[in-house]
């Protein structure tokens, strides 16, 4: 039973494989069907994507945190196996980490009415480490760095920096200081305030421009990613689903959706609904 | 009682907030420990929440089939897919195991779904680029004018626009890529740092708030 999970492509063999291209290439297309609308090939898709992924996570935070940061830490000799994971399993029981495991319980808690304000403890925990880290380090990267990146170097030409240099970093200087004159709202933009808000509206519409058209494009390299998996072979190095056989998937998926929503006319809005 | 329900949450954050803020200000070895050995412990209580995650979905979609509701088949999707992943995970070994079950799941039906749902974003964010890209106004056509040269500039065929200009000379900044780089580079360096001045002082303001009792949303409502 153990070498059926543990060996399943050794156990299935090479068909394994084919049959996982297969189902990849079926949930992709299902996938996809939303683009037309919500449909039943969808929804299955949808739920299937839900349950595997809560699984995947499951075993993942099991194998990554629980049992070795948790239990690995309070009882190592049993846990780790002495042959392979010998540093781990010869380390000292650290009886400390019980704690994080009883506030991780007491989040449990709120599953349970008249304790669940145990959970506030933990919440409170995380919370407080939260802040606590979030201070220093976006104070650090967030406001100091970029304030030094902002104001460095800003004069010196003939230094061997080529002019450009200077005014690119004439213009970061001031886009920077009139985007931030344009988010102050403690004064009224008007005068020279308004004119420098102004600038400070077209720096911002120039990123959010740039920033928009890089993911734009970002998201289209992404559907051909998904394309090239469907007209290609997933980069598997052999046509294991040839185009035609997709196509005749499509048309399948086509038919069964016409019967499934013959009959079915547009949603009338219920009796006694406004 | 009402000590330990509001008084005590808000001392675990005082302490654990300046606790953090002073750890990272120190620079020993043991105070390096305790800021790993917090990190760890954030993590198991991340694990823990995401089993209530877990409870919160298995009771949505057991309540479905329970009550035959519109499309209950599909929960049972849930629940078996789920109780599948976690059992090929738990038995047979996780991702590390390339040869095992979970992995072969991993690969040919979580990875192709996610990236198909990513990929479905292209049309939404194509239909908001065109309800956005409207030149109503000088500062929304130089929205536009950026986004164009952006996109063209990331493409064969926008930068075939201008090949034709030589590279060297002053008129090579009009080439789309050189644009393209000038515009990530300079504006939007620009744009995003204040943008990221104002987040970092939010940010550091609401953690000072939390850490002195000031904001307290994050323990509900009740008593």
């Amino acid at each position: 039973m153990l070498n059926f999970f543990s060996n399943w492509v050794d156990v299935i063999g090479v068909p394994g494989e084919i049959i996982g291209y297969w189902i990849a290439v079926g949930l992709t297309l299902c996938m996809l069907s939303f683009l037309y609308k919500d449909n039943p090939f969808f929804k299955l898709a949808e739920h299937l994507y839900l349950g595997i992924s809560n699984g995947y996570w499951l075993v993942y935070v099991w194998q990554a945190v629980i049992k070795p940061e948790l239990l690995g830490r309070i009882i190592p000799t049993y846990i780790f196996d002495p042959l392979e994971q010998t540093e781990l399993y010869n380390q000292d029981a650290n009886y400390l980490f019980i704690l994080p495991g009883l506030l991780g319980l007491f989040l449990l808690l709120r599953l349970i009415p008249a304790l669940g304000w145990l959970s506030r403890w933990s919440l409170a925990f995380y919370i407080g480490w939260g802040a606590g880290v979030a201070i220093p380090t976006y104070m650090a990267n967030y406001i100091l760095r970029q304030a030094t990146a902002t104001f460095t170097p800003l004069f010196g030409m003939g230094n061997g920096e080529p002019y450009s240099f200077y005014i690119n970093n004439w213009l970061i200087f001031v886009g920077v200081l009139s985007a931030l004159v344009y988010f102050f709202f403690s004064v009224e933009h008007k005068g020279v305030v308004g004119h420098v808000s102004k600038v400070g509206i077209w720096t911002l519409m120039l990123a959010f421009g740039a920033s928009f058209g890089s993911t734009v494009m970002a998201r289209v390299s992404l559907f051909i990613g998904r394309a090239r998996f469907l007209i290609e072979d997933g980069g598997s190095g052999t046509l294991y689903y040839p185009f035609y056989i997709q196509l005749a998937l499509i048309i399948i998926m086509a038919v069964i959706l016409y019967f499934v929503g013959r009959g079915k006319g547009p949603a009338k809005p219920e009796e006694g609904s406004a | 009682m009402q000590f330990l329900k509001r008084n005590i949450p808000v001392l675990i954050a005082f302490v654990m907030g300046i606790a953090m803020v002073c750890q990272y200000y120190i620079p020993s070895q043991a105070s390096q420990d305790f800021g790993s050995d917090m990190n760890i412990w954030t993590e198991i209580i991340f694990a823990f929440a995401l089993l209530i995650g877990v409870q919160s979905l298995i009771h949505n979609h057991t309540n479905k089939i329970r009550r035959k509701q519109v499309g209950y088949g599909f929960s049972w999707a849930v629940i078996i897919s789920m109780i599948a992943m976690t059992i090929a995970g738990l038995i047979g070994g996780g991702v590390d195991n390339t040869k095992g079950m979970y992995f072969w799941m991993f690969q040919y039906l979580q990875v192709p779904m996610q990236a198909t749902v990513f990929s479905i974003l292209c049309f939404y964010i194509a239909t908001a680029a065109y309800r956005a890209f409207r030149a109503k106004t000088p500062e929304a056509t130089m929205l536009l004018i950026a986004a164009a040269i952006a996109m063209l500039g990331r493409v064969p065929v926008g930068t075939e626009l201008t090949d034709w200009i030589p590279l060297g000379t002053f008129w090579a900044n009009l080439r789309m890529e050189i644009m393209t780089d000038w515009l990530l580079n300079i504006p939007n360096t620009a744009g995003f740092r204040a943008v990221m001045f104002g987040v970092g002082l939010g940010i550091i303001s609401t953690s000072l708030r939390i850490i002195f009792g000031i904001e307290r949303t994050y323990m509900g409502g009740g008593d």
